[in-house]
């Protein structure tokens, strides 16, 4: 335990690492979504298609050669990503292609009288999206969003692999160092959890906040 | 629509084409670079005694530690290290995510068609760890390469997995791990019969384990010293012309063996050895 505590530093590091990543790639994610699976209704087939060939392109391979190919690949090519922004871009694209899904899934969940009652009223598309179809999509968005948002920070020690000092990069360093397994693999599993409790803490706030005096049930209490 | 799609491709490869071309022009001169800056970039590999991570994150071990007398002879007073493995060095020079790489990357003539070395720094001998007592007789890799049952387990992409293969042990007997102590855990777990590494490291790796029912065999009969070198990206002659003779001064120097000694290499071994053994004209 002694020969652990000699490494904490970098534990800490690591820790801060892992979470910037997981905020980081989350906004990425995030906005991905919203653009992704909103193209998805567009009544530009252009449009839809690049949002289509986007999902399935980045949910279909794996996110370690997505990672491996902007950080070993793309500089042959002449694009020099930083490491934390190869490892920002690629969690968040592939986290971005899951989050359209869920985003085109709530819209299209809204009943269809919806739809039809902001055409009725000569809504623009616009303010169909943004005061009729969002604001009852978003609360059937955010469970599933959580549910991600945990994936997200496991999927980030994939990082470690392309240099990344993240928790998971910090454990192997110390495993090589100490010939320790069962300390630094307990120790960053506390860790993971503890951030990951924290992430199911703050989705729920939001959910409440945002079902506070509507009508409507985000996530049932236990 | 076929037309466009071919006028597309052509774009996109002239494209991608000029863009490698302008990438290599603009990094002309990287020690200047260096210098500038006042650090380099440095790959390294997890595996003490070759490199040895502190605590706070510090990054010393032997050949670290020779790169960094040889830099700062060179004027670039500071390295920064990243951790990276040895299947990922070559790409991460190739690609300049590092700008050079040292940490027991032996020398070996496959990898000198893609990148090339420094004069050898670091020399050793090549070890097994198996079950204490011995019990299949394992001292070569032949001896694996006889008994199909046995099962090994060395590195993704190190030379152990290519003197195994060259010396007749079959594909299916190596199971790859994915760093040392990983390796070590399956030895004591028995899911493979031998642990093949570089002596150093594996001493290392046996000491602190510290488990008495592991055996050292050292040397491996029949495979040749692994030298190491730096590394660098094949377009940095002018760097690593600059580092050999740095590193020359400082061999006859007798600091080299003052740095990489007390971690247990020999100096003199080291001496004997030039780049030109393993990788003529590299």
């Amino acid at each position: 335990m002694d020969q652990i505590l000699e490494y904490s530093p970098i534990l800490i590091e690591g820790t801060i690492t892992t979470i910037e990543l997981t905020v980081a790639s989350a906004f990425v994610a995030l906005i991905i979504s919203f653009v992704v699976g909103l193209s998805r209704f567009s009544r530009f087939s252009a449009v839809r298609i690049s949002a289509i060939i986007y999902l399935e392109f980045f949910r279909g391979t794996s996110a370690i050669v997505q990672m491996f190919f902007m950080f070993y690949v793309l500089p042959l090519l002449g694009v020099h990503l930083a490491p934390l922004l190869a490892g920002i871009i690629a969690c968040g694209f592939n986290l971005g292609s899951y989050g359209s899904e869920v985003v085109r899934g709530a819209v299209q969940s809204v009943p269809r009288a919806q739809h039809e009652a902001a055409t009725a009223l000569n809504y623009t598309t616009y303010q169909k999206f943004r005061y009729v179809l969002l604001p009852q999509a978003i609360p059937v968005m955010i469970p599933t969003f959580g549910n991600l948002l945990i994936e997200l920070l496991k999927l980030t020690a994939v990082a470690s692999l392309i240099t990344i000092s993240d928790l998971t990069f910090m454990a192997q360093i110390i495993r090589v160092q100490t010939a320790l397994t069962l300390e630094p693999f307990v120790i960053i599993m506390v860790i993971y959890f503890i951030i990951a409790s924290c992430l199911v803490g703050i989705t729920d706030f939001i959910a409440k906040k945002i079902t506070k005096g509507r009508n409507i049930t985000v996530r049932k209490e236990i | 629509m076929l037309k466009t799609v071919q006028r597309m491709i052509e774009v996109a490869a002239i494209g991608a084409v000029a863009l490698t071309t302008f990438a290599t022009v603009g990094y002309a001169g990287t020690l200047d670079d260096l210098r500038e800056q006042g650090y380099a970039t440095v790959a390294v590999a997890n595996e003490p005694p070759y490199s040895d991570i502190k605590g706070d994150g510090y990054v010393t071990g032997a050949a670290p530690d020779v790169a960094r007398a040889v830099m700062a002879k060179l004027g670039v007073p500071e390295l920064k290290a990243k951790v990276v493995g040895y299947g990922s060095m070559i790409p991460a020079l190739l690609a300049r995510r590092v700008d050079m790489a040292t940490s027991g990357l032996y020398i070996k003539p496959k990898r000198c068609e893609s990148i090339i070395y420094s004069e050898p720094d670091l020399c050793g001998a090549e070890a097994f760890a198996v079950a204490v007592g011995n019990p299949h007789k394992v001292k070569t890799y032949e001896d694996i390469a006889a008994n199909p049952d046995l099962t090994m387990t060395t590195c993704a992409g190190c030379v152990e997995e290519a003197y195994a293969l060259e010396r007749g042990v079959k594909k299916e007997q190596i199971k790859v791990f994915t760093d040392p102590p990983s390796g070590i855990k399956m030895l004591q777990q028995g899911r493979v019969d031998v642990f093949a590494l570089s002596g150093l490291g594996t001493a290392d790796l046996l000491k602190k384990t510290n488990d008495p029912n592991l055996e050292l065999v050292m040397p491996v009969k029949g495979v040749p010293i692994g030298c190491a070198g730096a590394a660098f990206n094949p377009d940095d002659k002018e760097f690593r012309d600059a580092y050999d003779a740095a590193l020359a001064e400082l061999k006859e120097s007798g600091e080299f063996a003052k740095i990489i000694e007390p971690y247990g290499f020999s100096a003199e071994a080291t001496l004997e050895v030039k780049r030109d053994d393993f990788c003529p004209g590299n």
